[in-house]
């Protein structure tokens, strides 16, 4: 599939052509290409200023939120200060308005004083260094033309930028690999400078240059990272190494971090000193012109060069890479490696990495680490990769595709939830257990082991807790921490660790659902102890209770804390054995909305259920949880009269209601969690016509989120925004996707009210019909049209476009746009 | 979609694990799994994740 354009969000600026060291291992001046020659020195003013226009017209055209901008050469420190302090300038005042910029400076640091860090101070430049080691190691190669090393001045600069006034400023260190150097004292030589992160680099090579090696040393690179890997997993990962967060992200289905593996499109331009653009300048060890694109700034704007074959090129995934790499077992973190380093005379690019054998040792070490040790070599052990795969009937997509969907196909979906369940579960398990710093451990294993115990006796149990829709978003939100790096966007109120023992109350509540006997120390959050499912039972002060199921007690448990013990009976409140009467106030249980033929969770008190754009609403009273049974129970009588076509679906797949605090006075509250399966999250709503139309639009997402994770409707690649009529920003295309399908089921329902209405309400009602009818049929149009639709994913755009083609034609009085 | 692929199946290349213990589930350096985990979990960008970074900078 052609994949649509990928705009830029990093740009290279090299912003001098030559460097005061003579590095022997230099893929500027060392390697095939000498481009560097005929280069102007110094970037122009006027080149600068070009590029800032370039990368503001781009940024606007594709609604980026950020970009990059590094500052290279050569050795970008040679233009001097005050010309740094001009040309970052430059790109924040043309950028000022149209997106934020991560500005920063790649240097030898031999010229770094207070001057250049003042100038860094005022614009905000972040400040990377390369050194490679401990002195010795780092003089191997970074000498100035006489021979001389560097490390001395080097060490000066690093000393400089770890002092307070410029600590912010540091933004690590990158460290070219040379097998001559001792691993372990190059990795204590860089701790020891304080980094907020560091990067080993393959030494440049390609087929026809491949890299050095001592006899019979096949994988001695990847020997020489592993030696380090191990001591810092066993230091509990002091400092992030993009290279081994890197594997570590993609292993858990995460984003690479690093063009050098894995397989992210390239989003990324160079800018030589004369204004011309180029691709990665790593190419340049592959021959003579290897970046070379034939575009410039002045002439030529962002799209053209983006268009450009050999960017294309780095963008393609897996179906970029050759033969060997697209079925090779680590190609997702491996990626192929860097790009330039699978060059060969005649094939070109279309090889796999002159280091192929050492990152299939380093990835396959990494990954080995990742699991723990009650994992490896266990009997029965089942690869995911071998079972047979989920599939959905075509008639039962249609019903989806064209906004429905019964009992059939959410069954398939939810059957499908139900791998997903295990899969995440499972995950958060080995990784914990095999990599989080600071985690108990002992915890985790405790727990996992008695889920499994009871996922052999009652399954349903387990299946019961997993199925629940926040149990989803904390598995998420565990790896999403447990991948490392920026990915990392969960709230920092509550340790990883915290969040990790939160599998103790999940085994827990399955052994109370199963009526399966255990005991286990469940840890407190906020004062409570949570039981997925079932509630949450206060005890303030502890830290941890013991909970404690018993066989066939029809739900019934114990939690004990020092001298007091309570007995809970879900169906009764709980009784205090310590006789102080403190326990009626203390269990608080996931209340049942009930309707007709229909009963789902009304979840006031899960950990996880904080997940939407509004703040979920605490604790309900007895009250207003009555007022929402009524409310719930009216509405679906509701849809079972008027929008019956709706009510299957929702019928097998909604499990849960979580209310959510008011928004502004007359405007309706909802929201899904793309995460959140089978719930539905709303602020009370001002009567039941308006919570039943709340629950068929987010219904809609809860059935193409699931569908989503069976299979892929776009390229991701996409990351264009687009214009769509219910919202003001533009969208991504998984939010246009998501918007259509729920806008259908909002323009159905408002074309049923308008014939069941009376009076002003009819009218109000046709007019949302006319308007949510033609915002809906313009979106379809867009999707239609984007070019990133997978085959699948046309024929569910076709399914809505049937849907509503012949809405389009049936008529609304004339003066609908006047109705307020 | 036409009546041939109404009646026929479209397969996902996601693994059912329905039926599969927990305890025998190994997820850990399976490559399906990462493809699983990029779908159910994929990193969107311009959320601050700088990926594929440019590697001659830190």
């Amino acid at each position: 599939m052609n994949g649509p354009l990928v705009p830029f969000r990093q740009l290279v600026l090299k912003v001098h052509s030559r460097c005061d060291l003579a590095c022997d291992h230099c893929y500027v001046y060392e390697h095939q290409d000498q481009s560097w020659r005929k280069r102007p020195m110094v970037m122009s003013q006027e080149t600068v200023a070009w590029t800032a226009t370039r990368l503001a017209e781009h940024a606007k055209t594709h609604g980026l939120d950020e970009v990059r901008v590094v500052l290279h050469g050569g050795e970008p420190l040679l233009v001097g200060p005050d010309r740094l302090r001009q040309v970052a300038r430059a790109l924040r005042d043309g950028l000022s308005g149209v997106c934020g910029l991560d500005l920063r400076i790649h240097t030898n640091g031999v010229l770094l004083d207070e001057a250049y860090c003042r100038v860094f101070c005022d614009e905000g430049v972040l400040v990377g260094v390369s050194v490679d080691g401990y002195a010795e190691a780092h003089d191997r190669h970074r000498r100035y033309a006489n021979g001389r090393g560097s490390y001395q001045q080097v060490m000066r600069a690093v000393d400089l930028l770890r002092t307070a006034p410029y600590r912010h400023l540091y933004a690590g260190l990158l460290c070219t690999i040379d097998l001559a150097n001792d691993p372990m004292a190059v990795y204590e030589a860089l701790l020891a400078l304080e980094p907020p992160r560091i990067d080993f680099l393959l030494p440049h090579a390609t087929w026809d240059h491949p890299p050095a090696r001592p006899p019979g040393g096949g994988t001695a690179y990847a020997d020489w990272l592993l030696a380090i890997f191990g001591r810092w997993q066993a230091h509990g990962r002091p400092v992030p190494v993009r290279l081994f967060d890197s594997v570590i992200s993609t292993t858990l289905g995460g984003p690479s971090l690093t063009e050098a593996a894995g397989l992210e499109p390239s989003d990324l331009v160079v800018v030589e000193t004369d204004g011309t653009y180029e691709q990665a300048d790593s190419l340049k060890t592959a021959f003579d012109g290897a970046p070379v694109t034939g575009f410039d700034v002045v002439h030529h704007d962002l799209d053209v060069v983006a268009a450009h074959p050999g960017i294309g090129a780095r963008q393609q995934g897996l179906a970029g890479l050759c033969a060997t790499c697209r079925t090779c077992p680590v190609a997702t973190s491996c990626g192929g490696g860097l790009y330039a380093h699978r060059y060969r005379t005649g094939s070109g690019f279309a090889n796999p990495s002159a280091y192929c054998a050492d990152l299939m040792k380093l990835i396959t070490g990494i990954r080995q680490a990742m699991r723990p040790a009650t994992a490896v070599g266990r009997p029965g052990a089942v690869t995911v990769s071998t079972q047979p795969r989920h599939e959905i009937a075509g008639a039962e997509l249609s019903e989806l595709a064209a906004g429905f969907g019964g009992g059939d196909a959410l069954g398939q979906l939810q059957r499908a939830q139900r791998s997903v369940q295990r899969v995440l579960v499972a995950a958060v398990h080995e990784t914990a257990a095999g990599l989080a710093r600071g985690t108990d451990t002992a915890r985790v294993q405790e727990a996992w082991e008695l889920v499994t115990r009871i996922d052999a006796v009652r399954p349903q149990a387990v299946e019961a807790v997993l199925a629940h829709p926040y149990v989803r978003v904390w598995a998420v939100r565990c790896l999403e921490r447990l991948r490392g790096g920026r990915a990392d966007n969960a709230p920092r109120d509550h340790s990883l660790a915290s969040d990790l023992s939160h599998l103790s109350g999940i085994a827990m509540a399955a052994a109370i659902r199963g009526g399966h006997p255990a005991r286990l120390s469940v840890p407190l959050r906020d004062g409570f102890v949570y039981l997925p499912s079932l509630g949450r039972f206060a005890v303030p002060g502890a830290d941890a209770v013991m909970v404690e199921s018993h066989q066939f007690c029809d739900g019934a448990f114990t939690i004990a804390a020092g001298h007091s013990t309570w007995a809970v009976t879900p169906a009764a409140l709980p009784k205090d054995r310590t006789g102080r009467g403190e326990g009626v106030s203390r269990w608080q249980a996931v209340r049942q909305l009930s309707a007709t033929g229909l009963s789902v969770a009304l979840e006031d008190v899960d950990l996880f259920r904080d997940c939407y754009h509004r703040p979920a609403m605490p604790r309900l009273d007895e009250e207003m949880a009555s007022r929402w049974e009524r409310q719930f129970a009216m509405a679906w009588d509701l849809i079972l009269r008027q929008y019956n076509a709706y009510a299957p679906g929702l019928a097998a797949g909604l499990s849960t209601v979580m209310p959510l605090t008011a928004g502004d006075p007359g405007r309706d509250v909802s929201a899904t969690a793309r995460h959140a399966f089978g719930a539905v999250a709303a602020a009370f709503p001002a009567d039941h016509a308006r919570l039943a139309l709340l629950l068929i639009h987010e219904f809609q997402h809860v059935k193409l989120g699931a569908v989503m994770d069976m299979f892929d409707l776009f390229d991701q690649a996409d990351t264009r925004r687009y214009k769509v009529a219910w919202r003001e920003d533009l969208r991504p295309l998984e939010g246009v996707l998501q918007g259509t399908y729920a806008h259908l089921a909002v323009t159905d329902f408002w074309r049923v009210r308008r014939h069941t209405a009376e009076g002003p309400a009819a009218d109000a009602a046709q007019a949302q019909f006319a308007r949510w009818r033609a915002a809906t049929a313009d979106a379809i149009e867009t999707l239609a049209n984007c070019g990133s639709l997978t085959p699948l994913g046309h024929t569910f755009v076709e399914g809505m476009g049937n849907s509503i083609a012949p809405w389009l034609s049936e008529s609304v009085p004339a003066d609908v746009d006047r109705v307020p | 979609m036409d009546a041939t692929e109404q009646k026929s199946a479209i397969v996902s290349d996601f693994a059912d694990l329905d039926r599969v213990r927990l305890a025998d589930l190994q997820v850990m350096s399976d490559e399906a799994v990462s493809g699983m985990l990029r779908r159910i979990v994929p990193a969107t960008p311009g959320q601050g994740v700088a990926v594929a970074a440019f590697q001659s900078s830190v």
